[in-house]
């Protein structure tokens, strides 16, 4: 993993763990942060506000699914990593 | 005094007989002028998000007025959005249910929103060029007998009550634009009907349904409800209005927004009485955080 991946990663780990709706005994980049209730689907547009200030840019919303907010992993594939981002961006 | 049901019913005809008596065709109701003069206000001042803070204030009076122009734009998408989802909600709810039998209103509801996405979309579109896009998703999940119908209509009285406090203000206020005053104005009369019946369907339905469910599930649907409420309240502190009113560093500026102690004070304010009716009804057991 590259150095800005670990960055980010690390960025939506702090940001998930201090909202997380339950107590945590530890996450990792591929728990179901939606399914296992870690966070609510209202904290949503909170952590779509997280990304788009970590990325420094506006994410085209409409094509947003419901699945890329299913992990660390696939938000940072959805917003962070290469076609991605470019495919979430506006 | 009358059982329930009977009551419900009689409000429900009531209703019915209002809207039919001030039936209005959206399209003759508002004089819509080609274009705007974006140097006039759009949204009362004191209702603009970053109001009262040194950011706003030492802004020229050109550029407060764009960005009332802008919070304008981002109050009638926010309304757009609540609206698509609350016709989507009514359609699913006609005909579901005969005792009480509420499809009559619904019908008068789902027509009267589609009017008021008319005017919020054509100003939109028209003056703008565009709607703020929707920042929430909405994800599937197991409901409880009831649960998510009272959901709906719980999150569609709190959208509303709060929607509602900003219309009357701003269809009262001679500073702005006519066709802003009249857009609000024209809302305020048809929400003061979807308020009534708003409060009456959840109230009943948390009556009719709440003493069935688990704690668990009685515990979560308090717990998404005393959520919903800072979650509606977030989207009035939009970065696209920032950006587009030309202000920089929109994230910690909407931040720096949100967080002040004053907007806070306005937040609970705004929504006072929609919190005491959930309060008083137990439907909330705790104040929310806004």
């Amino acid at each position: 993993m590259s150095h800005e991946a670990a960055h980010v990663k690390q960025a939506l780990r702090d940001w998930i763990v201090q909202h997380a709706h339950r107590p945590l005994d530890g996450i990792r980049d591929d728990t179901l942060i939606l399914e296992e209730r870690v966070i609510t689907s209202l904290q949503v547009m909170e952590l779509i506000l997280f990304i788009e200030r970590t990325a420094a840019r506006r994410i085209n919303l409409p094509q947003l699914k419901p699945s890329s907010f299913r992990s660390i992993d696939s938000i940072y594939e959805t917003f962070f990593a290469g076609e991605g981002r470019d495919h979430a961006a506006v | 005094m009358m059982p329930a049901t009977q009551e419900f019913t009689a409000t429900v005809t009531k209703l019915c007989r209002i809207s039919e008596d001030q039936f209005a065709d959206p399209f003759e109701t508002l004089d819509w002028p080609e274009s705007l003069d974006r140097e006039q206000w759009y949204f009362s001042p004191e209702l603009i998000s970053l109001y009262g803070m040194p950011e706003y204030e030492q802004l020229p009076e050109r550029q407060k007025k764009s960005l009332s122009f802008h919070e304008a734009v981002n109050f009638f998408s926010l309304n757009i959005h609540g609206e698509k989802a609350l016709i989507e909600g009514l359609a699913k709810n006609l005909y579901l249910r005969k005792d009480p039998d509420i499809s009559p209103y619904l019908h008068h509801f789902l027509d009267e929103e589609n009017k008021h996405m008319i005017y919020f979309g054509r100003f939109c579109s028209r003056y703008a060029g565009e709607i703020y896009p929707d920042r929430k998703l909405s994800f599937p999940r197991e409901y409880a007998p009831g649960e998510e119908e009272f959901l709906f209509f719980a999150k569609v009285m709190i959208f509303e009550e709060i929607v509602d406090v900003y219309n009357k203000r701003m269809g009262a206020d001679s500073r702005l634009v006519p066709i802003a005053v009249e857009i609000n104005r024209l809302h305020h009369i048809d929400e003061s009907r979807h308020l009534a019946f708003g409060r009456l369907m959840t109230h009943w339905l948390f009556k009719r349904f709440a003493p069935e469910w688990s704690a668990e599930t009685l515990s979560g649907v308090r717990n998404y409800l005393k959520s919903y409420l800072p979650s509606v309240w977030r989207e009035y502190y939009n970065t696209d209005v920032y950006q587009d009113a030309g202000l920089p560093d929109v994230h910690a500026l909407q931040e720096r927004a949100y967080a002040r102690p004053e907007a806070r004070a306005h937040r609970d304010q705004v929504s006072r009485q929609c919190i005491q009716y959930l309060l008083d009804t137990q439907m909330l057991i705790e104040e929310p955080s806004l």
